[in-house]
């Protein structure tokens, strides 16, 4: 049963044992509830055992001891003979019980005794004898089955409680350990630098803190539970037949490694075919989404019949692998039914025959019949479980992947916490993203409180810029100053509370305008109150249903407002350094002048670097720096590079002359 | 249209012969699963009363076996014909949801977002498959075997099966109780779930700002809040959960304690034999599944028929734009366009009028171009020629004939539209562009990316033509993605090119070039051109102006000009606006 475990799986196991060690006072009070409850499923088919045999079909046989042997535990009934009961007679060594048989010293007619009047009736004489009397008769055996049946209550609520107790805590207990797990890992993943989201699709990660956690979370509310009891109760039902009978033990015994066979054989094919049953969904629903994301172009290029067809296709194979399941399924359950019930006839046969030879008991053949159902199931629900487990394993292995990137986002401890002023150095820096270069030798000054746009062709290395100011990369060569101190020497968090970043497209977040703008930074209402009219955004506030306190969602806002918005929240960081990421997409004329001058408050008394796309903000800034290709070609005022009849006054004319 | 009960009537209908093997497999099952108890209970019997020998219990044995191996055949059997079926019914339902949808006019797609319609096709579909097989099982399994078996138990004694059958009508109410219950709070968390997932999209969405402001302390509070509040759903799911299977085991084991008391005594007084015991003990184990299914299924066939309803809303859905009964099919079309008093308002706002007395004739040949602010109008009239709408009033005609009455395939290979949202499927760029024409060369699809001048990038990328868009290939510059939707539309080699802000994200250099190789190509044929960089003009034969729906300029780029009036004003408010330039 072991093969479906590899050995690299140990190890996550232990991983996931780390997060699991916090909650070992749980597993202590857990084992024993499962235990107890594991004991009751196995004790209750004897509950019924010894209600046959002791209360509802007693029976003993007359027996005459030969003179020269001793047998214990007889009953003297009346002179010579004695009685044995018939659960006795196979404790006689063999070689007597023939001898006793063939000389008539043990009848084979079984009686029914009742010790307290010495009175001795034959079984099939019993319900021959009038109600009343026979009810005065068996009196006794009618309470101890009263007994019996209250203990057998008593059980079935202890049972109840414990499965229940047990169920929660293994669901508790996977809550809390995958949230502590999420949080680990997402705590870790907010100290990786950029480079790592770079590199990595977010659908990737995205799938590490959502559905991989599910998967595990899978193994502690359904699999733990099983690989904690099932073996027990297994091992349990094995040492009660075992106890009870060993020639129909073996019954069971012989039919195990059938039963693990087949769950093998069919766990690898479920295993298969539910994969395979998933991907086609997969393909199904991502098909279907991007058919109605593009319901436009089919309609528009009248492909609806060729998509259909393309979806049909998928949709067969689906319904394909859905047949290929319900026929495996389909084989399997019967299949087991099969073996249980072989398990049956080979009682009644065997059994009964022993049973003939009295050497077993009615209720002994009873309990048989439960727990030959009981014994494969164990064996059948750990096998189930074994695709869960290596699901979550793998899920785990996958989540534990992250941890081990170490790309963290840190400084170094000399680093230090400067208070800045705003005088921004690049000294020959170079960059490059993998092995392509970006920055090919960039050398420019900034100084305090100076506005500068940068300007040049998608890929020429403005952003660059921006994310090795905010040390989002470090550079491959050459060095950028702040202030004169070099950044490996500035830490990071600080530097970047002091600058200022609105983005191309902003972006903001699920929840109220207020949130948005204070993003984690309280504001008084005073201060949000200036940040609001500095960023023009009051007519927006009081246009809006609930004013700061709408709930803002992809489309509550256009990209100009959504624009304003972010210039609020930078606002709101009184920063000293912005960057500014002017927006390219059409924006009505209203907006645009709201836009305008809020951006002429945010760069008010800041040092500001400005990604430029329209004219009028150009004329706003006091430099204007061309970069062409990882360099930096031209600098200089408006006027100046018009003058200078560069590469910016060609395009300058060529665009609007 | 016919009923939501008949049309679902007449997916069933369809495999009507499986539905009946199915039922006939069960019937089968359970008569066979009903008579190996009473084998057992003869059995028994014969032990206490001595009849026994062992050729008879051979004779028991043997007959267990193959009433075993019978279940084996027919159990086998339903499963494979009635799930079968279920999935069968699953199977046409989804494809002709999805053709029925396709058909549906863009105003649909307004109404619903798409994460509901996908709702539709997987959980609604999923209910109402689920519905067809256990529902149909149940049917049969809970009503008809429970029944069964409960006569057979009645047959044995009727006074101890009255008794023991007490906690079952529990058994089914809590089953049922339960399983709503658990389906809600199953719901909530994934809802919970769903709400973790995008509070972890958005965080990665915006690391670049979180990492900016330092806000990672604030992300993780809120991280904590989302994955705090799925656990607190997760639990109360488990409560319950938890609760459910000890408490109907408890139920059942009730059975078993009554039976214990009251047919341990009756076997003692004689009323009924040890095997009669011993067969009540099995047949109450038989008992429990039918009767908890018995209340799963109310559960399961109330959402079957809920879901059932959404997607029958669907279905009912009629596609407003269709090919009339007797579409015309034009033999040797010219390609004439014009507007009489065409008006135009959208379905959910019928009482504000986009466009208004709209007339306007468009010769072969003409390069029209339509300027004018946002939302007056200009994308909708565009639209309108493509029929993705009809007008409210008024009619459009092709060469005299309205466009009602045309063969809805024909008018959109003879006018193509290209949209101002652009769309690209997740598949080779090759296949993107070939999508209105499959069989298109390679030189043609060569000859189109040039002029869309996409070309040269295009053959920049390491797999070229062959280069996969979107997430799991290389992610597209909005211009290349304009680009390469152009040379779509240009594949399909249209009598009419209608293109609705083709350029938006593509550079004033490149659209300059595109236009100009544009229009030597169509020379000759008709384009309607909307594009927000006024400049782009200068090219077209004619302008129309709109503004508030109605057209109120008409000329050429330089009449326009000369005319200092609406064209103007937004040609100089565009000098204003007008971004530089991208490249130096």
């Amino acid at each position: 049963m072991a093969k479906g475990v590899k050995t690299y799986d140990w190890r996550i196991v232990l991983w996931i044992g780390k997060f699991v060690r916090p909650y070992l006072w749980v597993i202590g009070i857990l084992i024993p509830i499962v235990m107890l409850s594991v004991a009751i499923q196995a004790g209750l088919p004897l509950i019924t055992r010894t209600a046959i045999d002791r209360y509802i079909m007693p029976t003993y046989h007359k027996i005459l001891p030969p003179p020269n042997v001793k047998i214990e535990g007889l009953i003297p009934y009346k002179d010579s003979v004695y009685l044995i009961p018939t659960a006795r007679i196979k404790e006689l060594p063999p070689a007597l019980y023939r001898q006793l048989v063939a000389s008539g010293r043990l009848s084979l007619v079984k009686y029914y005794y009742k010790p307290s009047q010495n009175l001795l009736v034959r079984v099939d004489e019993l319900h021959k004898l009038p109600p009343r009397e026979l009810f005065s008769l068996r009196h006794a055996d009618i309470l101890g089955l009263y007994r019996l049946a209250t203990l057998f209550v008593i059980l079935i609520i202890s049972l109840f409680v414990t499965q229940w107790l047990s169920d929660y805590t293994v669901g508790w207990l996977g809550q809390k350990v995958t949230h502590s797990m999420r949080m680990k890992l997402n705590t870790h993943l907010m100290t990786l630098g950029l480079p790592y989201f770079h590199r990595n699709p977010s659908g990737r990660i995205l799938t590490r803190l959502t559905n991989d956690s599910r998967k595990l979370q899978e193994i502690f509310e359904s699999t733990l539970i099983v690989l904690v009891s099932e073996p027990f109760l297994f091992i349990a039902i094995a040492v009660v037949m075992w106890r009870l009978d060993h020639r129909l033990a073996f019954i069971g015994y012989g039919l195990l490694p059938l039963v693990i066979l087949l769950s093998n054989l069919f766990r690898t094919r479920f295993r298969r075919i539910y994969r395979e049953v998933r991907r086609l969904l997969g393909k199904l629903n991502s098909m279907l989404n991007e058919s109605f994301m593009g319901i436009t172009v089919i309609q528009l290029f009248n492909q609806q019949s060729h998509i259909l067809d393309k979806f049909d296709s998928i949709n067969i194979n689906y319904f394909r692998a859905n047949l290929k399941r319900i026929v495996v399924f389909g084989l399997f359950y019967p299949l087991m039914v099969v073996i249980q019930y072989l398990a049956v006839a080979l009682l009644i046969f065997y059994g009964g025959r022993s049973v003939l030879a009295n050497t077993l008991t009615i209720g002994v053949l009873t309990a048989f019949l439960s727990y030959l159902r009981m014994f494969f199931r164990p064996v059948q629900n750990i096998s189930a479980q074994f695709n869960v487990l290596q699901e979550g394993l793998t899920a785990a292995e996958r989540m534990r992947e992250i941890f081990e990137s170490k790309e963290r986002d840190i400084d170094p401890v000399t680093a230090k916490r400067i208070k800045v002023k705003g005088d921004i150095e690049f000294r020959n820096v170079h960059f490059a993203y993998n092995s392509t270069p970006v920055l090919k030798g960039v050398t420019f000054s900034i100084k305090a409180g100076e506005k500068v746009a940068l300007v040049g062709p998608t890929g020429a290395g403005k952003t660059t810029i921006i994310n090795l100011l905010l040390k989002f990369y470090l550079p491959k060569e050459g060095n950028i100053l702040i202030d004169g101190i070099d950044l490996h020497d500035i830490e990071r968090t600080h530097l970047r509370s002091q600058i200022g970043i609105v983005l191309q497209e902003p972006y903001l977040f699920t929840g109220t305008l207020r949130e948005n703008i204070e993003f984690g930074h309280k504001l008084s209402k005073r201060e949000l109150d200036h940040v609001l009219e500095s960023a023009q955004l009051k007519s927006l506030v009081s246009r809006l249903p609930n004013g700061l306190d709408t709930l803002i969602k992809s489309d509550t806002l256009s990209a100009g407002e959504r624009q304003l918005v972010s210039i609020a929240r930078t606002l709101a960081r009184n920063p000293t350094i912005v960057i500014l990421d002017e927006a390219t997409s059409n924006i009505d004329p209203e907006t645009e002048y709201l836009l305008q001058v809020g951006i002429r408050n945010l760069l008010a008394n800041r040092t500001g670097i400005i990604i430029a796309h329209r004219l009028s903000t150009i004329k706003l800034v006091d430099r204007i720096f061309v970069l062409w290709d990882g360099k930096l070609v031209e600098s200089g005022t408006h006027d100046e590079l018009l003058k200078r009849d560069g590469p910016y006054a060609t395009l300058y004319r060529l665009q609007y002359e | 249209m016919m009923s939501s009960y008949r049309l679902f009537v007449q997916y069933l209908r369809r495999y009507w012969w499986l539905i009946v093997l199915g039922l006939i497999s069960l019937i089968f099952v359970d008569t066979v699963q009903l008579f190996i108890p009473r084998v057992i209970k003869y059995a028994i019997d014969s032990l206490t009363t001595g009849e026994a020998t062992p050729s008879l219990l051979l004779k028991y044995a043997f007959t267990v076996l193959i009433l075993a191996i019978g279940i084996l055949v027919f159990r086998f059997g339903w499963r494979y014909f009635i799930f079968g079926t279920a999935r069968r019914v699953e199977r046409d339902l989804r494809r002709d949801l999805f053709a029925h949808l396709e058909s549906l006019h863009l105003h649909f797609y307004k109404d619903y977002r798409v994460g509901t319609l996908m709702a539709h096709l997987t959980n609604d579909l999923d209910a109402v498959v689920r519905a067809i097989g256990i529902g149909l099982v149940t049917a049969v399994d809970a009503v008809l075997w429970s029944s069964f078996t409960i006569i057979f138990m009645l047959l044995i004694n009727v006074q101890l099966t009255l008794y023991v059958i007490i906690p079952l009508p529990l058994l089914a109410y809590l089953t049922f109780y339960f399983s709503r219950q658990i389906f809600m709070r199953f719901e909530r968390v994934q809802s919970s779930f769903a709400n973790l997932t995008s509070t972890v999209q958005e965080q990665l969405t915006g690391i670049h700002l979180i990492k900016a402001y330092n806000e990672t302390a604030t992300a993780l509070t809120k991280f904590k809040r989302s994955s705090l509040s799925y656990v607190s759903r997760n639990l109360s799911f488990i409560k319950l959960y938890a609760l459910f299977f000890p408490l109907v085991f408890f139920i059942a084991n009730i059975s078993l304690a009554l039976l214990l008391w009251l047919g341990g005594k009756s076997t003692i007084l004689g009323t009924i034999t040890i095997g009669d015991f011993v067969a009540f003990q099995t047949y109450l184990g038989m008992l429990m599944w039918p009767i908890m299914g018995l209340g799963y299924t109310f559960t399961v066939l109330q959402r079957g028929r809920a879901s059932w309803q959404r997607l029958y809303k669907l279905f009912a859905t009629k596609p407003a734009i269709e090919s009339p009964p007797h579409p015309v099919r034009p033999k040797h079309p010219i390609g004439n366009l014009a507007l009489h008093h065409v008006y135009f308002a959208y379905p959910d706002q019928p009482t504000h009028y986009v466009l208004k007395d709209i007339n306007l004739e468009i010769p072969k040949g003409t390069f029209l171009g339509i300027a004018g602010e946002i939302g007056s109008g200009k994308s909708t009239l565009t639209l309108l020629l493509a029929r993705m709408y009809d007008p409210t009033d008024g009619q459009i005609t092709l060469d005299g004939i309205d466009l009602r009455e045309l063969d809805l395939q024909f008018l959109r290979h003879f006018i193509v539209h290209v949209p101002q949202q652009t769309f690209l499927f997740s598949t080779t760029i090759k296949d993107n562009i070939a999508f209105g024409n499959p069989t298109a060369s390679d030189e043609s699809i060569t000859h189109v990316c040039k002029l869309a001048q996409i070309y040269d990038e295009i053959m920049g990328f390491k797999d070229g033509l062959n280069t996969v868009v979107g997430e799991k290939g290389v992610t597209l510059s909005g211009g290349q993605r304009q680009r390469i939707a152009l040379a779509r539309a240009l594949l399909m080699e249209p009598e009419i090119l209608v293109l609705d802000d083709p350029f938006s994200s593509v550079d004033s250099e490149h659209e300059v070039k595109i236009i100009n190789s544009l229009c030597d190509h169509l020379r000759g044929r008709t384009l309607i051109l909307i594009s927000h960089r006024l400049n782009s003009m200068r090219f077209m034969d004619k302008i129309i102006v709109l503004k508030d729906g109605t057209i109120v300029e008409t000329g050429s780029f330089n009449e326009l000009l000369l005319r200092e009036g609406v064209f103007f004003d937004l040609y100089r408010k565009q000098q204003f606006k007008e971004r530089i330039w991208r490249k130096v």
